[in-house]
């Protein structure tokens, strides 16, 4: 292969500082978009295990709208279609006036996204919790609310935590579509390295190795978390 | 465990890659040429009018019919008779790993050389110059770079206008928040869209995509050219006997006032004629026999 190896450019500035500012906005796409995802999609997924023909309808229109459609059109529909949409004073200060619109965007997007899945996970997990713990805390004459909050969540959330893990995982890497709306993540700043040096496989190197540090360390914290929450009985 | 896995991790990547880095022989895209009686140019599809696929899916455009010229001067030089020429489409991202794994020959689109680059691939003489413009609204009122301050402008990915925007920024002390869109389609987009207030790219290449807007009487390029880049094409390092039969037929083409012709024809159109710094470039590179 005729390509000469520079791997000592990705350590020249300003390309380490291109990576490092890449990786940053990675991780913080990723946090902010969690953050948002992990209580819609929990009240998405309660509301799928609701009694109610009208919340359950709902509620599984949501998740079938953003679990179904390609992350990368949802991408596409809040940056150039919804913006359009809203009245034009509020358009253009979600174009231009909000601090960093691509990054927030992008946020949304995978928010959107994620709950849409997460809502799945949290039905599955409720579900899975043994019809008796139900009954046993109506007999204990707690409500509804109660129930779900000191009873079935505590357990369920024990069941689904190691597909959550894979769940924030799959946020990260999800993370990298946001460079088709111009956020200069991770992948877009490797990407940009390639584009001004032509040593993209070095870039993409660098690149993929972040995303496997990334990934190891959240593995790493899940695992204790894991380790510290095991039920000490078995459901 | 962790520490283990990373040491693991490392030690599989780097058996890996002496295997990727071997020794280069000189001119390998000549014999391959020799071997295969074709010459393979890769081309971009939706760069016109340097390189573009045509209404009947054919290659087409500026690029493309001095890269022709360039295969029939490889057959003769080569004594091939009737050499067939191949066209590989390539994008920004793939061009440099077709071109080092061997798969094209010569690189026909819209690609700048800059010192960067030559470190790992090598130019031909320059067919035509990027002036980095500015795409605007009529009614914004943006005459040049200095109406800029507090705005926002859109720059292309896959360009190398972050430099030399950038650059000619901080030189004037102007502000402006920078977003980059995917490609000169979306930049249009966020001009008329009022996402940005100026989309910066290659004069020629904004003419192009002005063509395809509906309401192109809303739009100017203005501005005076934020810099002159060389466009060429491009090779694999150690070819230098590829690139004497390129760079001669690029002079000969130039001598004879052909590739003026080839100019006027595809390039005139878009607002950037033979004049001034193109003018010159054409004389100094029209080097004698």
């Amino acid at each position: 292969m005729n390509y000469q190896w520079n791997w000592g450019l990705l350590l020249k500035e300003p390309y380490t500082g291109w990576l490092l500012t890449g990786l940053g906005w990675t991780v913080a796409l990723s946090i902010a978009g969690w953050l948002i995802a992990l209580p819609l999609g929990t009240t998405i997924g309660i509301a799928r295990t609701s009694s109610s023909r009208w919340v359950l309808g709902l509620s599984g229109f949501y998740v079938s709208v953003f679990r179904n459609i390609p992350l990368l059109l949802q991408m596409f529909v809040w940056f150039f279609v919804v913006p359009e949409l809203l009245p034009d004073k509020l358009g253009l200060w979600f174009k231009r006036d909000l601090p960093n619109p691509e990054f927030w965007t992008g946020v949304l997007a995978l928010a959107f996204y994620t709950s849409g899945r997460l809502a799945e996970l949290f039905r599955a997990g409720l579900q899975a919790v043994p019809r008796g713990q139900r009954m046993a805390a109506d007999a204990t004459g707690m409500n509804r609310a109660q129930a779900l909050r000191y009873i079935v969540m505590p357990q369920a959330l024990r069941i689904i935590l190691p597909p959550l893990t894979s769940e924030f995982m799959s946020i990260v890497k999800n993370s990298s579509l946001a460079l088709t709306i111009g956020v200069l993540e991770l992948t877009a700043q490797s990407r940009q390295i390639e584009n001004f040096t032509f040593h993209g496989f070095e870039a993409f190197g660098a690149a993929t190795a972040f995303y496997v540090l990334v990934a190891l360390v959240l593995n790493l914290v899940m695992v204790r978390l894991q380790r510290t929450l095991t039920s000490p009985i078995a459901v | 465990m962790f520490v283990r896995k990373i040491s693991l991790l490392t030690f599989v990547v780097a058996a890996l890659l002496p295997a990727l880095a071997r020794g280069q022989e000189a001119d390998t895209a000549l014999r391959r040429i020799q071997q295969s009686k074709a010459v393979t140019i890769g081309f971009r599809e939706s760069a016109a009018p340097f390189a573009y696929l045509d209404e009947r899916k054919q290659a087409s455009g500026y690029s493309i019919d001095i890269c022709n010229r360039i295969a029939q001067e490889i057959g003769r030089k080569l004594n091939i008779p009737h050499i067939e020429t191949k066209y590989v489409p390539v994008t920004p991202q793939t061009r440099i790993p077709l071109i080092a794994n061997g798969t094209v020959d010569i690189e026909c689109g819209t690609t700048v050389n800059s010192l960067g680059r030559q470190e790992q691939v090598d130019f031909s003489y320059a067919v035509a110059l990027a002036e980095g413009r500015l795409l605007v609204k009529k009614t914004s009122g943006i005459q040049d770079l200095s109406d800029l301050h507090g705005k926002i402008v859109a720059l292309a990915a896959g360009t190398t206008a972050e430099r030399y925007v950038r650059a000619a920024l901080d030189r004037n002390k102007i502000n402006v928040r920078v977003l980059q869109v995917r490609d000169n389609a979306e930049g249009l987009l966020a001009v008329n869209s009022q996402r940005v207030d100026a989309f910066v790219n290659d004069a020629v290449l904004l003419g192009g995509v002005l063509r395809t807007a509906q309401n192109k009487d809303d739009f100017a390029i203005v501005g005076k050219p934020l810099s002159f880049e060389q466009v060429a094409f491009m090779v694999g390092k150690n070819n230098s006997g590829l690139l004497t039969i390129i760079n001669g037929t690029i002079a000969r083409l130039l001598a004879s006032g052909e590739l003026h012709r080839l100019y006027d024809q595809w390039i005139t159109p878009y607002g950037v004629p033979i004049e001034g710094e193109v003018d010159t470039l054409f004389k100094i590179e029209a080097i004698a026999e």
